[in-house]
């Protein structure tokens, strides 16, 4: 499976409050990436790092083939990107912007691009300084759709956006992905919105990626169990334990990584019982994974 | 792509440059007004002496120009702090390049103003004998005048605040150098004398200074 | 205290003791007024010499002597070097103009003042003391300036006042060339553009040779004299005929310009080439007519000023002018526009900045 970004060992350190550490993440080419992590975990800087906007104290970051930061502007003609904050010169309209834009990407899709105008009922006239943030927000998918990249970076694409410009874009993003096959890495602290489109998910927290992997086995792997007389140490286990809550009287809540339905018969093996398997959803997981991953720290 | 970035510093710049062809179309017309009301022996004294008088605004209208052109060209890019210019496909040294060369297309147009303003108000006047007009090296020195300055203001503009502060935090030294041995009775003039190696030749902004005339012996 | 600065204090407590209470005043009144100041200050200097004197004696600096040609310097020893050097530099400059003349030097000594740091050396009473920087250059510009006052005393006294100074060799004489050719150009006199343009009677007008009473009448014409009446000597004395002034600008009267200017000051009405000018013409005189002219022209003392011209230059006052003119106008200044040099330079350093700019870094 080949790779649309590559990232090992790379090391950033911003002030002295905040680096990212040992940052390995590979995506593949042709997934959809979901980047999870709470406010200030380093996904903004991972994806500057990953466009050549920062510069590594170390490591190697590898995207669409070409080396970052000595081959960025060859990636970055085969990228669509947009950020967390607006960054277009707001005296300029929309038409000038788009043609500003056009200008510098040989890929460009003026067909589609209309169409899109039409779509997201763009004034061309406005000026960017007086869109709306929804305007905007649209302005922004636009311009990085139309450029047709073989990789859509996305910070953030839907935050503070209302629901219906939210699912404009999102479904504008799909549509060009069933279409063109790209690879689109977004990041956001909205799990719901990732949990959806999303087959990769990468999880980070405090400049450290604390899991990646298949949706699927994410969604999947991480069970909440309801257990009766359960052991006072729970010694090996086949799935990896990440919480334990006293509930009423003898039993236990449980949450766990790696569940797979045989695994019940350990229970009957240390005296315990399973009464039920819950399934949890993608938000209840990434809380409990990034709580387990604070406690050692802590 | 040059044209997609003439035409952002267009209409970032356009007012100081509308105003500045204005200025720069005037400036040349305007020294010479007062000498057609003269007549007989005091014409020559008198053109001048007007000219002398209203060249000292070529190099303050230059310089007002090119520090703003030069300053706006940059100063979008420092409001999204540069993640825009730095995202699109180009290596920045190609994106500074075209960014000045921009500025300098720009910059063109009061030249040549106030070169169309010297030919008009030379063929306007009866030039005395013993002067003659020369409206294109006028032009000529403002285009370069110009041009030293746009180019001094764009390189300080396209530096990072990190580099600003190096650049402030050395004239800062300098003065408190300067400050503590004047205090000790020793007597230097650093600043006095960064101030001449800038003004006086060769230093860059010696095109500036001296008489500009329209009209001369 | 320095001497100078307490000769001043006196000066000044003395001309304000004098002085009445601040009012309106006429020239004539004015003039009066100078006159007291004058005479308090001579008489301030006076009181203030000896007592220098005194004090300078009593800060002797050990001295040296410098000696080149007929200049002979008393220097402080740590100025002597460059005394010995600015010294030969002033005869070398004395002697391209004044000749073997300047030999009556050798009968003067020069006393050395130090400005910074300030030292002065004990001489004979008669020495003439100059204040110099340690320089070679200013000891010698000071010393050729002292030395053209002794020598430019000999001249004959009408010479001297149609020069309105003394002759002071310039190092550069160049200038003077550049702005006379300006004068000659710009002046608002009809003499002066006559000049200019070639004809020798202008140029002989223009300087006023020989000297006449009312030289304004040879400089300008009416349209001129009016002007200059108007715009640069519109002052008390005009006020006190308004009628005349009324007549002169506002009618257009010339006979009443006239007359107003035969009230004026000669010194207040500007000549279309003025001192610097005239002074010039006596040292281009004395260049063109070699080694003997400074003395042929204090040997012609006494004749009439064009004459004393012509013995110094050695050739007619015409063929004289004709020579000057031709210099002056072969020295027309470059026009003040584009030099290839300063626009190479400035090529230069706006490539430099751009080319810094293009460095432009991409981690902000």
């Amino acid at each position: 499976m080949s790779s649309a970004i590559e990232i090992r060992d790379v090391h950033y350190r911003a002030g002295k409050a905040f680096e990212i550490r040992d940052l390995a993440l590979n995506v593949p080419t042709g997934s959809m990436y979901g980047f999870l992590g709470p406010n200030g975990s380093g996904k903004t800087t991972t994806i500057r790092l990953l466009l050549g906007l920062l510069r590594p104290r170390q490591g190697i970051i590898t995207v669409l083939g070409g080396s970052i930061p000595r081959e960025a502007p060859r990636v970055l003609a085969r990228t669509g990107y947009v950020p967390e904050l607006p960054h277009l010169y707001p005296s300029l309209t929309v038409a000038e912007a788009l043609h500003f834009h056009a200008a510098f990407y040989p890929t460009w899709d003026w067909k589609w691009a209309d169409e899109l105008v039409l779509q997201f009922q763009l004034d061309r006239g406005g000026l960017l300084s007086r869109l709306s943030k929804g305007e905007m927000g649209k302005l922004e998918m636009l311009l990085a759709l139309a450029q047709r990249p073989e990789l859509l970076v996305l910070d953030e694409p839907t935050d503070g956006l209302d629901p219906v410009v939210r699912r404009d874009v999102l479904t504008a993003v799909l549509d060009y992905v069933s279409q063109q096959n790209a690879t689109v890495f977004i990041s956001s602290h909205l799990v719901h919105e990732l949990e959806r489109i999303c087959d990769w998910v990468g999880v980070m927290d405090r400049g450290r990626l604390v899991a990646e992997l298949p949706m699927h086995s994410f969604k999947n792997g991480i069970k909440r169990l309801r257990v009766l007389n359960a052991p006072a140490l729970a010694g090996d286990t086949p799935f990896v334990v990440l919480s334990r809550d006293a509930a009423n009287g003898s039993a236990e809540t449980w949450v766990v990584r790696g569940w797979q339905p045989p695994m019940s018969q350990w229970f009957t093996g240390v005296g315990a019982t399973l009464k039920e398997v819950i399934d949890l959803d993608l938000e209840e997981g990434f809380v409990e994974l990034l709580r387990t991953f604070r406690v050692p720290q802590a | 792509m040059f044209r997609a970035i003439l035409y952002t510093q267009w209409k970032w710049s356009r007012f100081p440059l509308l105003l500045g062809v204005l200025a720069g179309f005037a400036l040349p017309l305007l020294s010479v007004q007062r000498v057609s009301s003269v007549t007989g022996y005091w014409q020559t004294r008198t053109m001048l002496a007007s000219v002398q008088a209203w060249g000292i605004l070529y190099p303050i209208l230059g310089a007002s120009l090119a520090l703003l052109v030069g300053a706006l060209a940059w100063a979008a890019d420092h409001r999204g702090r540069h993640v825009y210019a730095l995202s699109l496909p180009v290596p920045r040294w190609h994106y500074a390049l075209l960014r000045f060369g921009a500025g300098v297309v720009l910059l063109a147009a009061p030249v040549m103003a106030v070169w169309i303003g010297g030919i008009l108000a030379t063929a306007t006047v009866t030039i005395p004998t013993g002067l003659h007009a020369y409206p294109t090296m006028l032009a000529a020195r403002f285009a370069l005048a110009v041009f030293v300055t746009y180019a001094l203001f764009f390189a300080i503009s396209a530096g990072t605040v990190r580099m600003a502060g190096y650049v402030l935090g050395a004239l800062a030294t300098v003065l408190v150098v300067e400050v503590i041995t004047n205090a000790a009775g020793a007597h230097v003039s650093l600043l006095e004398n960064l101030l001449l190696a800038l003004v006086v030749w060769p230093g860059p902004l010696d095109v500036l200074t001296g008489r500009w005339m329209l009209i001369d012996v | 205290m320095s001497d100078v600065r307490r000769l001043a204090l006196v000066a000044l407590a003395a001309g304000l003791a004098a002085a009445p209470a601040v009012r309106a005043q006429t020239v004539s009144e004015l003039r009066e007024r100078v006159r007291r100041l004058e005479q308090a200050y001579f008489a301030a200097q006076a009181v203030a010499a000896p007592a220098d004197s005194a004090a300078r004696q009593s800060n002797f600096v050990p001295r040296d002597s410098a000696t080149a040609g007929g200049l002979h310097v008393f220097a402080p020893r740590i100025a002597v070097a460059n005394a010995r050097e600015g010294a030969e530099r002033a005869w070398s400059m004395l002697q391209s103009i004044f000749g073997t003349e300047a030999g009556i030097l050798a009968n003067t000594d020069f006393a050395l003042q130090l400005e910074r740091p300030s030292q002065v050396v004990a001489a004979p009473q008669e020495a003439r003391r100059f204040i110099a920087e340690n320089s070679a250059t200013d000891i010698a510009n000071r010393l050729v300036w002292e030395a053209s006052q002794i020598l430019s005393a000999r001249l004959d006294r009408r010479l001297y006042i149609w020069m309105g100074g003394a002759i002071v060799p310039d190092p550069h004489p160049g200038w003077l060339l550049r702005a006379t050719y300006i004068d000659l150009l710009s002046a608002p006199s009809p003499a002066a553009r006559r000049c200019y343009l070639g004809a020798l009677d202008g140029c002989r007008d223009a300087f006023d040779l020989p000297p006449t009473a009312e030289s304004f009448r040879r400089w300008y014409g009416p349209a001129e004299r009016r002007l200059i009446v108007q715009e640069i000597i519109a002052g008390e004395d005009i006020q006190l005929v308004p009628e005349l002034y009324r007549d002169c600008v506002t009618r257009g009267d010339d006979s009443a310009c006239v007359r107003l200017l035969q009230r004026t000051a000669e010194s207040a009405i500007p000549a279309p080439l003025g001192r610097p000018m005239r002074i010039g013409l006596v040292q281009f005189a004395l260049e063109v007519g070699g080694p003997g002219a400074f003395h042929r022209l204090t040997a012609a003392a006494g004749q009439p000023v064009d004459a004393q011209f012509a013995a110094a230059a050695d050739m007619p006052l015409d063929s004289l002018l004709a020579v000057w003119r031709g210099r002056v106008l072969a020295a027309r200044p470059e026009p003040v526009t584009l030099e290839s040099k300063g626009a190479w330079v400035a090529l230069s350093w706006g490539v430099i900045f751009g080319l810094l700019a293009l460095r432009s870094t991409r981690w902000r």
